[in-house]
């Protein structure tokens, strides 16, 4: 159980040795007698000046062009980034279904913190976490989905996303009402592009989630109808149409091919704004920034 | 001065801010608020931008970025993909969030330069490759030291910390952000925040005795609760202000960020001035004063704060009582003369069981130094502390100074010679147990703070702890 006051009742206090101590009106009981504070007082600001200490900053150079950014090369705290490609121009279709959310899905369902955060400088690592805490809308498990390469149920999320990779599996995150709220940590956005994620699709998102999947080079898209969301099936293929097109307030389309042979076709939305549009096309604002289109 | 154009850009901060709010009065026909002087001085249009507040995107250009050592990771890995030279706004990185404390200063510090010395490289290598500042684990928390070195009235940075609006108490607009928006603004992908609304807490009367700008910030808290800041920003104003020294302005506005306040501001004023000279920046408070009139409300706004805020808080000084907060929440507030009701009520027991003081909140000279007073009277007395007090100053500057001045000497006699483990007055490395975390990253497991059962996310504020009745002490979420 933890208070919180002023430094000199914090003080006080410690002396009184009770919480239940007013240095206003009580007296601490002492040699017979009873000791009593006056009010405290102090300077401002320290008469000769501040004593700097030993100082701990270190300057830039004026030109850092030659300095050499360092990187262990068996380091597991940090991975150099490599670009994200930029869009190849195409619908993106076919796309495979990792995992579809049911109810909460913030950053830590995403992208768990804790012990995980010991690996937030490597990209790779700290991939292993994602959406450990996601709730599967399929049989309601808790970051495990089903490999649909392997046909193995109840695998976990990111061991099947590491897997879609390798098998050059575009995939999609389907995900509930205010998906990603919470944390602004950008890891929840980059691991999903990291591990071959192209779409989520929510019925509605926490809008700094929202942007950092759009930094990172994801459609980001929610149900023009968030019943919508009903629709999509475990093994469903997704396909978005009018990629090309894509542009200020003009809805794109969901096609969800079902397992069963039969489809249809629903209306998505989206924000992004214009300079959203050239993040997506360049793969990541970054590569935007950098001239990489 | 760590940056030698600082005086330049300080300068070149003034004139946008000059423009902006001439463009300002053409847009809105009343009084301004500071916080409003200082948005329009950062609008990358100010003529243009919608004003809506709660509803429209507002695009800034803020002066400044402050990275702490865990965000800066990710921040900096990113930032090489943007293929920049340097980064766009000057930019530092703080050591100060690895930093467990466990055992005591300079053991601490050791063991988090072994543990985390790749990802020390890593950043001191990366700040000096893109022209950021650099500064050591060991120098402080993140926003003590940019208290001392870089806010300046009228300014606006960001920080990848809850605490980055302890800069507020320098009449700065200091927004805790994620690591991604750090990385938008050192790239100039252009940064920005939905217009916040503004509430305006009127200070009349003067603190007095106890009371002590704690208390006026537990006071706002127990009225606005956890929530009742979120979206605003808390401008603080009227003749009360005067009262308050520039730094324990600093703990008004960082607590601020406990409400979930954008940020909190106080005006430029003698005592910020006083304190901008103190740390070496004397020319940056001369131009402050050539600048006044655009670092504080219009005076109009006292009259017509109603009209002005979207909701005002009166605090008369002189009757303020000092106050705790807690336990579990900072806006269960109960002044001291009622807290001993209120623990009996709750069958809480009251022996305190630890005590902390200093950290990112309380760790001025000021706070020190009346802190020390209080140690030394008991001292002087012949009495003995009842729990371990654990001092933890916010920076290498206020260690170093209240070393030179007597001040930690004095917490150190308290402990008393032989007087057993449990009455210790242990000094923590600067940073150890600093700050938690920026308010978007719950990183509480990075502070470990070694009390017998209690606390892991709080030990940046001043309080007291104790072993709850079952299982030992159980935190204070929601405090980093």
């Amino acid at each position: 159980m933890a208070f919180i006051g002023s430094p000199e009742l914090v003080v006080a206090t410690a002396f009184a040795g009770s919480i239940d101590f007013d240095p206003r009106r009580d007296g601490i009981a002492h040699d017979g007698g009873e000791f009593r504070f006056a009010p405290p007082s102090g300077d401002e600001l320290p008469q000769a000046g501040f004593d700097s200490g030993e100082s701990g900053y270190i300057a830039p150079p004026a030109d850092g062009s030659d300095v050499e950014v360092v990187i262990v090369p068996e380091s597991n705290r940090l991975e150099r980034l490599t670009p994200f490609p930029a869009w190849d121009g195409r619908d993106l279709t076919d796309l495979t279904l990792l995992l579809k959310t049911q109810g909460k899905t913030t950053t830590d369902h995403i992208s768990p913190a804790g012990a995980w955060l010991r690996f937030r400088g490597h990209l790779g690592n700290i991939s292993g976490n994602l959406f450990a805490g996601g709730v599967n809308a399929f049989g309601g498990g808790t970051g495990t989905t089903l490999n649909q390469l392997s046909g193995e149920a109840d695998q976990p999320v990111n061991a099947v996303a590491r897997d879609y990779k390798e098998g050059g599996v575009r995939w999609a995150a389907v995900g509930d009402e205010n998906y990603g709220e919470g944390s602004s940590r950008e890891h929840a956005a980059m691991e999903l592009r990291h591990l071959g994620g192209v779409v989520v699709i929510a019925r509605s998102f926490a809008r700094i989630a929202e942007t950092n999947l759009k930094k990172q080079g994801l459609l980001a898209l929610t149900f023009s109808d968030p019943a919508d969301y009903e629709l999509i099936g475990e093994t469903d293929k997704l396909s978005i149409l009018g990629v090309a097109e894509l542009a200020p307030e003009r809805p794109l389309e969901l096609r969800i091919e079902h397992a069963d042979g039969s489809s249809e076709t629903v209306s998505v939305n989206h924000t992004y704004t214009e300079a959203q549009v050239e993040w997506f096309r360049a793969g990541s604002a970054l590569n935007m920034i950098s001239g990489r289109v | 001065m760590h940056e030698p154009d600082m005086i330049e850009r300080v300068a070149a901060a003034y004139g946008r801010l000059r423009e902006g709010v001439a463009a300002g009065r053409e847009r809105v026909d009343r009084p301004l608020t500071l916080a409003e002087k200082i948005f329009f001085g950062h609008f990358v249009d100010p003529r243009n931008q919608p004003l809506r507040r709660g509803e429209d995107h507002a695009e800034l250009a803020p002066d400044r970025v402050a990275l702490q050592d865990a965000t800066a990771q990710m921040a900096l890995l990113q930032f090489e993909l943007a293929g920049l030279e340097r980064v766009m706004a000057p930019t530092t990185v703080h050591c100060d969030h690895l930093i467990q404390a466990q055992v005591g200063a300079a053991a601490d510090l050791a063991r988090a330069v072994d543990e985390n010395e790749e990802v020390y490289t890593f950043l001191r290598s990366a700040a000096a490759r893109y022209g950021a500042g650099f500064w050591k684990p060991g120098s402080g928390i993140i926003h003590q030291v940019v208290l001392e070195n870089y806010a300046f009235p009228g300014g606006m940075m960001i920080g990848t910390d809850s605490h980055t609006p302890n800069a507020g108490g320098l009449g700065m607009v200091a927004i805790g952000v994620g690591g991604a928006d750090a990385v938008d603004v050192m790239a100039g992908i252009g940064w920005g925040v939905t217009m916040p609304r503004l509430i305006g807490v009127h200070l009349t009367g003067e603190l007095d005795g106890w009371t002590t700008p704690k208390d006026v910030i537990i006071r706002v808290a127990g009225e606005l609760t956890v929530k009742g800041g979120t979206g605003a920003i808390v401008e603080y104003f009227g003749p009360g202000v005067a009262s308050l020294s520039a730094t324990g302005r600093g703990t008004i506005t960082n607590m601020g960020a406990e409400i979930g306040a954008t940020t909190s501001l106080f005006p430029f004023d003698e005592r910020t001035a006083a304190y901008l000279e103190s740390t070496e920046r004397a020319e940056i408070a001369a131009l402050a004063r050539e600048h006044a009139e655009y670092l504080r409300a219009d005076d109009g706004v006292e009259a017509a704060r109603a009209e002005v805020f979207d909701r005002v808080i009166e605090i008369d000084l002189s009757t303020l009582e000092p106050a705790w907060v807690g336990p579990h929440t900072p806006d269960l507030r109960n002044t001291v003369d009622v807290i001993g009701a209120f623990m009996a009520e709750q069958s809480y027991p009251t022996e305190v069981t630890n005590a902390l003081i200093g950290s990112c909140t309380n760790s001025s000279y000021e706070d020190i130094s009346r802190a020390a007073d209080i140690a030394r009277q008991a001292t002087e007395a012949g009495l003995e502390l009842q729990a371990p007090l654990l001092v933890t100053p916010g920076s290498e500057q206020i260690r170093a100074t209240t070393e030179r001045d007597g001040q930690l000497a004095t917490f150190e006699r308290a402990g008393g010679d032989g007087a057993g483990e449990r009455l210790r007055a242990v000094h923590w490395a600067v940073e150890a147990g600093g700050c938690g975390g920026g308010r978007a990253e719950h990183d509480c497991d990075l502070v470990q703070p070694q009390f017998p059962g209690t606390q892991r996310c709080e030990p940046e504020y001043v309080g007291v702890h104790w072993e709850s009745g079952a299982g030992g002490g159980d935190g204070v979420r929601g405090f980093d």
